[in-house]
This record gives structure tokens, sequence and C-alpha cells, in this order.
């Protein structure tokens, strides 16, 4: 706006920050193209600035105006067995609003509402004070987003799991997408280290066995007697196992 | 007869006059944009798909908003002539129209709308109280 300035009371400073870290409401699109219209509507009745308070008291007034006589006319609407509102609607809607401040013809009765002074009022409202329009171009709000709705079970052909849900409700999600199954760990494969590791499980078990055999040779060496290893030794060599033979005599070697 | 015929042309008086006022609506673009006007009347359960009629709301409420602000207006004037007749000598400093809280209170009584602001905030009861008093 031009001409009108604003005169903040206290909150001019304050006005930056505090103001970012306010939630957005609901209706602030809408607040915010009243408060333009209502200091429009200012400048044009000879206003030249503001207080903050002042225009919002008077742009929360602008907002509760039009919704009055909206919920007045449909009210009027209803009472006639209608759902839509027409112009006598609010026109009688008009007159019940005006009723606080009066006007001619109120209390007269069975009078036409063409008639009516308050349609005379807007007439000549309309005719005396110039068009102003809007600073700004406004787009159609609230904006309607298409809801993708989940398809019913009689839409997707399936049948309802159980006989208490009805075909009409939306169908219940894929099984895999709430099931838990376990995840394969894939894992890079590396020769190298395969080697080493089969290298190092060999020779593991190679000192295990060898560990035993020690403390075989112990347990014999200690326990059994003499004779018993010379004739262990002397079957081994009949039979012809030159190996366990051999094992027995080195036993009785060390046997001592 | 005479009756009847009377009652009918009254009834096309008034339908013409319904049209006619009804068409003054379409060439008059009020400041409230139709689109404003459109959502909260779609949020009070107003249904009607006839524009001239959201006109119509339109220009009513541009009318009283008008009509209050010049009501505040009159209040501002008579204010600061009443300030400038007793401190003629004085230099005229305030001689901007500026809306204010007090203007728009007066003017909104006569509509019935109660806006009325604290004049002040204490701290205590006992603020601006005699010393004495406040003993007690």
């Amino acid at each position: 706006m031009s001409g009108v300035e604003t005169t903040g009371d206290t909150r001019k400073g304050e006005d930056g920050p505090s103001s970012s870290l306010e939630r957005a409401k609901a209706d602030d699109f809408g607040i915010s193209i009243s408060k333009i219209v209502v200091a429009q509507i200012c400048e044009s009745v000879g206003y030249q600035g503001y207080k903050e308070f002042a225009l919002e008291a008077l742009t929360d007034i602008s907002i509760w105006y039009p919704c009055d006589l909206a919920k007045n006319a449909s009210f009027h609407a209803n009472l006639d067995g209608r759902t839509e509102c027409d112009v006598l609607d609010i026109t009688r809607a008009l007159e019940d609003l005006g009723d606080s401040h009066g006007f001619p013809g109120a209390s007269e009765t069975g009078n036409c509402l063409v008639d009516s002074w308050i349609v005379k009022e807007i007439t000549q409202f309309m005719d005396t004070k110039e068009e102003i329009p809007f600073a700004q171009p406004v787009p159609k709000f609230p904006v309607v987003r298409n809801e993708k709705l989940v398809p019913s079970f009689k839409h997707m052909n399936e049948a309802p799991p159980g006989k208490h849900i009805p075909s009409w409700l939306p169908a219940f999600p894929d099984p895999h997408t709430y099931n838990h199954t376990p995840m394969w760990t894939e894992r890079a494969s590396n020769p190298c280290a395969d080697k080493i590791e089969q290298a190092r499980r060999q020779i593991k078990a190679e000192r295990a066995l060898l560990r035993l055999q020690q403390r075989f040779v112990l347990v014999v060496c200690t326990i059994l007697p003499k004779e018993a290893i010379i004739s262990d030794s002397i079957i081994f060599l009949l039979i012809g196992d030159s190996v366990h033979a051999c094992y027995w005599m080195s036993m009785l070697i060390m046997r001592g | 007869m005479n009756h009847n015929q009377q009652s009918n042309d009254g009834k096309h008086d008034d339908d013409s006059a319904l049209s006619d006022f009804l068409a003054s609506l379409m060439d008059y673009t009020p400041t409230i944009p139709d689109e404003l006007v459109e959502h909260y009347l779609a949020k009070s359960g107003f249904q009607c798909p006839d524009v001239r009629l959201i006109r119509l709301v339109a220009v009513a409420t541009q009318k009283f908003v008008a009509d209050v602000a010049s009501d505040s207006l009159q209040h501002c004037k008579a204010r600061q002539a009443a300030v400038v007749k007793d401190k003629r000598d004085k230099q005229q400093k305030d001689k901007r129209l500026i809306l204010t809280m007090d203007d728009l209170s007066k003017s909104l009584r006569e509509y019935g709308v109660n806006v009325k602001q604290q004049e002040y905030f204490a701290d205590s009861p006992s603020t601006g109280m005699d010393p004495a008093s406040r003993d007690e």
C-alpha cells in the first residue's frame, strides 16, 4: 500500500525474530489477505496510518461478519426446507445483523425483501463508492489434493481373511511388506583368505592329533607294564604292521 | 380480477427489481476477492453456486467495514479538533489520521461489538496504591 504507514506499537522491533518462531495457524493465508483488504478499505475512507492492534481487530471483524451472515442465511434457507441459499435468505440475514444498529422498516412485517432498506443501501453504496479491486491476484484456496485411496477387497478380487471383515473395506497390505525374513549376507569371495583359513584349520587339526598321541604315549609309558609293550610290538611285527610295531618299540625305548 | 392483476404487476416489478439488483452486483468489483469470501462462506455452511450471491456478501461486508472505518475516522477527527481548539498557539503535532483502538472500539460499540482493551497491566494487586493502605 502506497499512502498508508503502519505504526506498530511496541512490536516493531520484536516482530522479526519472534514471528519466525511462531507456528503457522490454519487460516494464516485468509487472515493475511483480509488484513490487506481492510487496509485498502481504511485508505479509501481517508486514513493515513493504522495501529497494528486496531487493524488486527478490524480484520477479525471483517472475517466474522461474512461467516455470521452465511450461518444466518443458511439457517433461513433450512427453515424454508432448502439447502441452497438465495438472495432473499441473504437479505433476511443482513436485516438480522442490522437489527442492533437499526434501520428504517425494521419493525414492519409483510414487506417484500426486495424493497428492504438494506438492499437500497447496498445499491447506493455501489453507486457512490468507487471500485477498489484487490491489490494482488488471489488463487482459489484451500487447495484440494486428490488422495490415493487404498483399493478395497472387492476391487482387488481378494477374499477378506476373516468372515467378520466386509469386502468393501480397504485391502490388507501384502504379507511380504510386514513378514520378517532373514537377510542373506552376501560376502565378497576372497580366495587368498579362504586358502589361508583352510591351511590354518588343517594345522589346528594336526596339532590336536599330535597332542592326543603324546597323551596316549604318556599313558602307555607310565601305566602299561614292559612285557605288555614288548608283546604288543611283536604282534604288530607278526601281522606286518611295521608302523605300529616301530611305534610301540619307540615307546619301550622311552620307557627305558 | 383487478386485484389479481395488480398483484401480478407487483410481482413482475419485484422480479425485475431483483434481477436488476443482481445484475448490478456483477458490474461492481468489490475490494474483497471472491475466492476469500467463498472460503469463509464454505467454512460456515453456506451453499450456493451463484457468483452474484458471493458478490452480494462481499459488497455487504465491504460496506460494513467501510461504515465502521468511517465512523472511527469521525471520532478521530473530532478528537483532533478538540485538541487543536485548546492549543491554538502551539504547532499542530499530529495531523495524520491514524486508526487506533480507542476510535475503533467507540465506533464498534454502536454496531453491538464490544472491543475493549485493558487500559494498563499491573504487576500485583497492590500496585499504584498508597503506602499506608498497602501496609494494611
